[in-house]
C-alpha cells in the first residue's frame, strides 16, 4: 500500500507538468461549457474530442478528455440550479431545492456548496481508487443481472421518499415514468411498444428531454401564467457560505461520497440512482423534512457530491478489469487503446507511470476544477439579475437547442414540448416531477436485468431469490419500501384524505 | 423619391449579382464538390464507439482531401434505422452520406416488421473502410479450454451454456445464431446492452461465455482473464493473433461485419468516383491506418464496385440467418 502511494506521488509529480497542467485546465474548461449547455453531454463532447488528440501524447490527450469528464458533470449543475434546466439526468434532482435556492437569492451558495461537494466526493473516490481499486472490482463483478435487477428494485423503493404532500400522485407520477420507459423496441424479443409506427419512438424516449421538459420548459410555461416573480437581488457576496450552510452540508457530503462510490464501481449503474439515492437519504434522515423542496442547501450538497464520486468510481473497472462502466469511459478507453495502452490489470504493471500520471490528474482536475469554479459563482449567478422575460426565453431556447443537438432531431423538440405540458400541468395538479424522472431512468434498467436473469434461468424467477446478494437487495427494498410507506402513509393520511 | 432610389438601388444589385449567380450555377453542373458547399457524413449511431470514432478522422482526413468542409452528423435512433433513413430521404447529390454497417442495416430492410423505406437496391455503395471479425471467449478457468470441448459440450446440454452477446440482433448475436446453425447446437444467448456489460457478465461468472468483436476481448485476453476459443475470420485475427478459426476446426462459420460509406442510389457517377478517389487516397494514408489500428480497427478498404458486390454476397450469405431469426 505504501508502495502504491509512492507511485502516486511520483504521478502527481508527472500531472503537474506545465504541459499536462495546461491541457487539465483545458478539458475543465471546454468540459465545464459542455456541461453548462444541455443536449451535449460529457459522451458526445468527448468523443468528438478524440480524433482531435491522435497524434498528442497519450499523459495530455488522456488527461484533456478526463477533464472533460467530469468538468460537464459540473456544468450540467450550473443550469439546473440557475434556470431549472438539468443539462443530464443525474443532474435533475438538483433541481428541485438548487433552483429554489436560486429564487430565493441563494444561486451563489448552492453552486459553492456543488463545486465543494464534487470536489470532496472526487477526492475521496480517487483515494478510493488508490487504495481499494482491486478488491471493489471483484465486488463490481457479482453483480450479474439478478443483482443488478434487485439494486435497482431498491432504487426504485427510493421513489416513496420522493413523496410530496400525497402519496398517491407519487405514485402516479412513477408508474407514468414507467410507462415512458415502456416505449420503444423491447430488449428481448424485439416487439414494438407504444411506437405508433413512428421510427423515432422506436428507442424509446430520452430520458435527458423528459428531464428537460418537465423542469425547464414547465417552468416556463407555469411562468407564462402572468404572476412576475420579482427578480430577486442577488449580492455578489452570496456565494459564501454560512457557517449553518457548513454545519448543514458536512454529513450530506460525507454520505454522498460513500454512495457515489459505492454506486459507482459496479459496472453499468446510472449515476441518476446515486444523485436519487443521495437526495431521498439526507430528506430521509433531515429532522426538518420540509425544507425539502424549498431551498435546503443539503438537497444540493448530497447529490452533487454523489454523482461526482459516482464518475470517479466509474473508473474502477476500467483500470483494474479493463471494463468501462459507463459510455463516458468507454470513450476514454479508447483514447487508451489509441495510445497502445490496453487498461486493465496490466496497465499498472507495463505502464505505471502513465496509469498513476492519470489517476493523479483525476485529482488534480478536481482541484481545478474548484479553483476555476469558485470565483466564477458570482458571475454565473449575476444571471439571476436577467429580466425575467429575458431570462424565461433564454431557459426555452437552451431546453430547444439541446432537444435538438441530443441527436441532431427535431422530432426531440416535440416530445420537449409534450413534457413541458405535461411538467406544467403535474405543477398545478400539485404532482411531484422527480419520481417520473427517476422510474424512468430505472425502467429500461430494471426490465432489462429481469430479463436478462430469466434468459439465464430459462424463465425460473427463483434466480432472483436464491443467490444471496440478489435476495438480500431485494429484502432491503422490501424493507425500505414498508418502512417508508407507513411513516409516509402516517404523516400524509390528511392530505390523501382529500382526493 | 425614396421608392425610384430603392428601385434603382436594387436594379444595379441585380445587375452586379446576375453574372455572379450564373457563375456559381455553371460550377455546379460541372464540378463536385462545389467549393464552401459542405459535406455532411451521417453517423448513425451516438457519439463514442468504432464507427463513430471512423467516421471522425475520415472526415478530417476528407476535409483536407476535397477542401469542402465535412461535417459529422450523430442521428442515432432505433439500431441506426433514423440515421440511415435521413441519409436514403436526402438528396442524391453527394453531399449527404452516411456510415452503413453490415448487418445492421440488413436487419432493418429484411426484417418487414420494422417498415424500412429501403432495400440494398436504394444505396450507392462508395467505400467499405473496415471489417471486423468475431469470436467465442470464456473465462480463463473455464472447464471448456477448447473449442471443441466448447461446441461438445452445448451438444450435450442444448440451451444450457449460456453465451452473453450485446443485444438482440446486433452482431455478435448474428454470429451466435450462424454458429449454432453450422454446429447444430443451441446455446441460451443472454442479451446484453453492448461489448463491456458483457465482458462484466463473464468475467463475474453469471454467463459460460461471451460472443464479441476481435477488440472487445483485447483488454482481457491481454490479461490472461479469458480465453479466446476461435474466431469467425477466414484465417487469423490480427487482433486475436495465434487463435484458430471456427473454419479450421471443422465449424463452418465465416462472419465479418463490414463498415463503409454509402451515399442515396441515383448519385452521378461523376461525383461517386470523386468521393471514391479521396476516399481510396486517405485509405491508404499511414496515418489514417495507424489511428484505427490503434483503435482496435483493421481497415480494409473497397471501391464503390467491390463493396456493392461484397453487399450482395454478404446478404446472400447472412440473410438467410437472420431471416430464420426474425421468424423465431
Amino acid at each position: 500500500m505504501e508502495s502504491s502511494i509512492g507511485l502516486l506521488l511520483g504521478g502527481l509529480a508527472t500531472a503537474l507538468e506545465p504541459g499536462n497542467l495546461l491541457f487539465a485546465l483545458i478539458g475543465c474548461v471546454l468540459g465545464t461549457l459542455v456541461g453548462v449547455l444541455p443536449g451535449l453531454g460529457p459522451v458526445a463532447a468527448t468523443a468528438m474530442l478524440l480524433p482531435v488528440t491522435v497524434g498528442m501524447a497519450p499523459v495530455p490527450s488522456i488527461i484533456m478528455l478526463s477533464a472533460i469528464y467530469y468538468g460537464a458533470m459540473y456544468g450540467g449543475t450550473i443550469t439546473s440550479v440557475l434556470v431549472n434546466v438539468p443539462g443530464e439526468a443525474a443532474s435533475a434532482i438538483t433541481c428541485l431545492d438548487g433552483y429554489q435556492m436560486a429564487r430565493q437569492g441563494r444561486a451563489g451558495a448552492a453552486l459553492a456548496i456543488a463545486a465543494i461537494g464534487s470536489f470532496i466526493g472526487g477526492t475521496l473516490a480517487t483515494m478510493g481508487l488508490v487504495l481499494l481499486a482491486q478488491p471493489l472490482a471483484r465486488l463490481g463483478l457479482r453483480f450479474g443481472p439478478p443483482e443488478f435487477f434487485a439494486l435497482m428494485i431498491l432504487g426504485l423503493s427510493l421513489v416513496v421518499g420522493l413523496a410530496g404532500r400525497s402519496i398517491l400522485r407519487t405514485l402516479a407520477s412513477a408508474v407514468l415514468g414507467l410507462f415512458v420507459a415502456m416505449v420503444g423496441i423491447d430488449p428481448v424479443i424485439g416487439a414494438q411498444r407504444y411506437t405508433f409506427g413512428s421510427l423515432e419512438l422506436l428507442d424509446g424516449v430520452n430520458v435527458v428531454v423528459v428531464a428537460m421538459g418537465l423542469f425547464g420548459v414547465g417552468e416556463v410555461l407555469l411562468n407564462l401564467e402572468g404572476k412576475p416573480v420579482r427578480p430577486i437581488a442577488v449580492s455578489l457576496g452570496s456565494a459564501t457560505l454560512k457557517r449553518a450552510d457548513w454545519r448543514a452540508s458536512a454529513m450530506p457530503i460525507l454520505r454522498g461520497s460513500a454512495i457515489g462510490f459505492v454506486l459507482g464501481f459496479i459496472p453499468g449503474v446510472s449515476a441518476v440512482v446515486s444523485s436519487f439515492a443521495s437526495y431521498v437519504l439526507e430528506r430521509k434522515l433531515s429532522r426538518t423534512p420540509d425544507r425539502f423542496g424549498n431551498g435546503a442547501i443539503e438537497g444540493v450538497a448530497g447529490p452533487e457530491t454523489a454523482n461526482n464520486a459516482h464518475a470517479n468510481a466509474a473508473l474502477i473497472p476500467l483500470f483494474t478489469l479493463g471494463i468501462p462502466g459507463s459510455s463516458t469511459v468507454a470513450v476514454l478507453m479508447g483514447a487508451f487503446m489509441m495510445n497502445g495502452l490496453t487498461p486493465g490489470p496490466f496497465l499498472f504493471r507495463d505502464h505505471a507511470d502513465i496509469a498513476w500520471a492519470v489517476i493523479a490528474s483525476l485529482y488534480v482536475g478536481n482541484v481545478i476544477l474548484l479553483v476555476l469554479n469558485l470565483p466564477l459563482i458570482p458571475l454565473w449567478a449575476s444571471i439571476m439579475r436577467v429580466p425575467h422575460a429575458v431570462l424565461m426565453t433564454i431557459i426555452l431556447a437552451l431546453c430547444v437547442l439541446g432537444a435538438y443537438t441530443l441527436e441532431s432531431n427535431a422530432f426531440n423538440v416535440w416530445m420537449l414540448l409534450l413534457f413541458g405540458i405535461i411538467g406544467y400541468l403535474m405543477r398545478k395538479l400539485d404532482f411531484p416531477i422527480a419520481p417520473l424522472v427517476l422510474t424512468a431512468v430505472l425502467g429500461p434498467l430494471i426490465e432489462q436485468s429481469l430479463r436478462r436473469s430469466l434468459e439465464m434461468s430459462r424463465g425460473d424467477f427463483s434466480i432472483l431469490f436464491a443467490r444471496p446478494l440478489s435476495l438480500s437487495l431485494l429484502v432491503l427494498a422490501a424493507l425500505v419500501l414498508a418502512g417508508s410507506t407507513v411513516q409516509a402513509v402516517a404523516k400524509l393520511r390528511g392530505a390523501d384524505a382529500q382526493i | 423619391m425614396r421608392r425610384a432610389f430603392l428601385a434603382g438601388f436594387a436594379t444595379a444589385t441585380a445587375a452586379i449579382m446576375l453574372p455572379w449567380f450564373f457563375a456559381i450555377a455553371s460550377a455546379q453542373a460541372q464540378t463536385f464538390p462545389e467549393r464552401g458547399r459542405p459535406i455532411t457524413l451521417i453517423v448513425p449511431y451516438t457519439p463514442g464507439g468504432g464507427v463513430d470514432f471512423v467516421a471522425r478522422t475520415t472526415a478530417a482526413a476528407l476535409e483536407r482531401e476535397l477542401s469542402v468542409p465535412v461535417q459529422v452528423a450523430n442521428r442515432p435512433g432505433a439500431g441506426a434505422q433514423v440515421g440511415i433513413t435521413s441519409m436514403i430521404r436526402s438528396r442524391p447529390d453527394g453531399y449527404t452520406l452516411a456510415m452503413i454497417v453490415k448487418p445492421t442495416v440488413l436487419t432493418h430492410y429484411l426484417d418487414a416488421s420494422r417498415n424500412a423505406i429501403y432495400t440494398r437496391a436504394s444505396f450507392q455503395p462508395i467505400a467499405h473502410l473496415y471489417s471486423v471479425s468475431y469470436a467465442v471467449a470464456v473465462p480463463a478457468n473455464s472447464p471448456y479450454q477448447d473449442f471443441r470441448s466448447f461446441i461438445a459440450a452445448a451438444r450435450a446440454n442444448p440451451e444450457r451454456i449460456k453465451i452473453a452477446d450485446a443485444g438482440l440482433m446486433t452482431a455478435p448475436h448474428v454470429m451466435l445464431s450462424m454458429l449454432e446453425r453450422a454446429a447444430g447446437v443451441r446455446f441460451a444467448p443472454v442479451h446484453f446492452n453492448g461489448g463491456a456489460p458483457a465482458m462484466a457478465a463473464l468475467l463475474g461468472g453469471h454467463v459460460e461465455g461471451m460472443s464479441g468483436g476481435g477488440s472487445d476481448f483485447v483488454p482481457q485476453l491481454g490479461s490472461g482473464q479469458i480465453k479466446v476459443l476461435a474466431v469467425t475470420a477466414d484465417g487469423e485475427d490480427p487482433l486475436l493473433p495465434g487463435i484458430a478459426s471456427m473454419r479450421s476446426m471443422g465449424v463452418d462459420v465465416l462472419f465479418n461485419t463490414g463498415t463503409g460509406i454509402a451515399a442515396p442510389a441515383g448519385t452521378p457517377a461523376t461525383t461517386v468516383q470523386v468521393l471514391e478517389g479521396a476516399l481510396a487516397r486517405i485509405a491508404a494514408t499511414e496515418i489514417w491506418q495507424r489511428a484505427l489500428i490503434g483503435y482496435g480497427i483493421t481497415p480494409r478498404f473497397m471501391g464503390a464496385r467491390d463493396y456493392a458486390a461484397f453487399w450482395l454476397d454478404f446478404e446472400q450469405r447472412v440473410g438467410p440467418v437472420l431471416q430464420a431469426m426474425f421468424a423465431r
